[in-house]
């Protein structure tokens, strides 16, 4: 399961809509970095809003995706996580520590924004 | 060892020291704080010593030779003679020899809960029962109190208010254990989705004290509401409870706290970009 990756005005969005396999989740990650290497994208939103259930493995490799995209350059933020999955995370002692959150894709566009607004300055 | 209690038993009426051991036996039930009552296979009542007296409010020649039921309410007043004659026909015990929390009935008429323990003994051709009582009623009144004002702290104590667009505020008060910790935790992010809010201030200036386990019940909250995007900013810390955690080595440098709720409203609104000042007449 290969999960698009879309572009609009220079940010990426991906938006994981069905639950990932580890394969699927790794491969998400390196494709991610690469179209980010391609596109030179100021910008990145991930989105799991769809998500009900994020287990650990999960969350690292969001975690470490977005302090990678940040290290290439990108401002990151991930939207849409659920109550439920972020107490999970809390419990779990899996907290994205370090990286930017947003209630809904609306918020993370406009904080993506705002963040490349800031560089620029 | 039943055999020679059964001998001194039968020479007991003989001698003066087994007067001396009935009356001191008696002089026992007479003074225990426990209701004794003592029935027949029938049901009627036999002894009825003070205790009894004091907590049903009978006098013992009102009782003695009645049946026992009349010291239970209804239904179970009527059920009695049921249980006797099913336990004497199948042997099959309710409550004899395990004890249990029953009702009874006072003179007055009141209702009130009791602990009752029931031995079976051999007297003669026949049986007899013996019952112990406990009056719950100073027991059980202290724990519906308890239970009430338990649920009444749960109902009071974890508020989520709107108090501008994106802002929250959530005022922490009283002691916080594991229950409402979660509690709050739920609460805050339920409301974080509801009002689609971007900042919120967590007031902990009713909060007596705070020990390692809230502290981390904290930290706990402030990251669960970053990950939905949302900022939180810790009021109302007090100088003894800022040298508890320094002390207790929490580590709160990633936390945004504000000494009063004021300082933090301000950082609030200017986290959504807004501003509290007086109004400049020459606006107007």
């Amino acid at each position: 399961m290969k999960i698009p990756i879309l572009q609009i005005k220079g940010i990426l969005l991906a938006s994981i809509q069905v639950d990932l396999t580890d394969h699927d989740a790794f491969e998400f990650q390196a494709d991610i970095l690469a179209r980010i290497k391609d596109t030179d994208a100021q910008g990145l939103v991930i989105d799991i809003t769809a998500l009900e259930i994020v287990d650990s493995y999960l969350a690292r490799i969001l975690n470490e995706t977005a302090h990678m995209a940040q290290l290439l350059g990108t401002e990151t933020v991930i939207c849409g996580m659920r109550p439920a999955v972020a107490l999970t995370l809390v419990e779990m002692g899996r907290e994205m520590v370090g990286v930017e959150s947003a209630l809904n894709l609306d918020q993370a566009m406009e904080r993506v924004s705002e963040r490349i607004a800031e560089r620029a300055n | 060892m039943a055999k020679s209690t059964k001998t001194r038993r039968k020479q007991a009426p003989k001698t003066t020291s087994a007067s001396a051991d009935a009356a001191r036996f008696q002089a026992v039930i007479d003074n225990v704080i426990d209701g004794i009552i003592t029935i027949d296979e029938r049901g009627n009542v036999e002894t009825f010593n003070p205790a009894a007296e004091r907590i049903f409010g009978y006098a013992a020649k009102e009782v003695i030779g009645k049946n026992v039921k009349m010291l239970m309410p209804a239904p179970y007043a009527a059920e009695h003679d049921g249980y006797l004659k099913n336990y004497l026909d199948t042997g099959e015990a309710k409550i004899i020899g395990i004890g249990r929390e029953v009702v009874g009935r006072r003179k007055d008429g009141t209702v009130f809960p009791l602990d009752l323990a029931v031995t079976e003994m051999k007297a003669g051709k026949g049986r007899k029962f013996i019952g112990i009582i406990r009056d719950l009623t100073e027991r059980q009144q202290a724990e519906d109190l308890i239970a009430r004002q338990g649920q009444a702290l749960i109902e009071l104590s974890t508020p989520v208010i709107q108090i501008w667009d994106e802002v929250l505020l959530l005022p922490l008060i009283g002691v916080i254990d594991s229950t409402r910790a979660q509690q709050v935790i739920e609460n805050l992010l339920d409301a974080i989705v509801r009002y689609e809010a971007s900042v919120a201030i967590m007031d902990v200036t009713g909060v007596p004290d705070i020990d390692t386990v809230i502290a981390q019940h904290l930290l706990k909250t402030v990251s669960a509401a970053s990950m939905l995007g949302a900022k939180v900013i810790i009021t109302g810390v007090s100088p003894e409870i800022s040298q508890t955690l320094v002390k207790l080595q929490v580590d709160f440098a990633h936390i945004r706290t504000r000494g009063t709720l004021r300082a933090g409203m301000e950082e609030a609104l200017a986290l959504v970009g807004k501003r509290v000042g007086t109004r400049d007449k020459g606006e107007e």
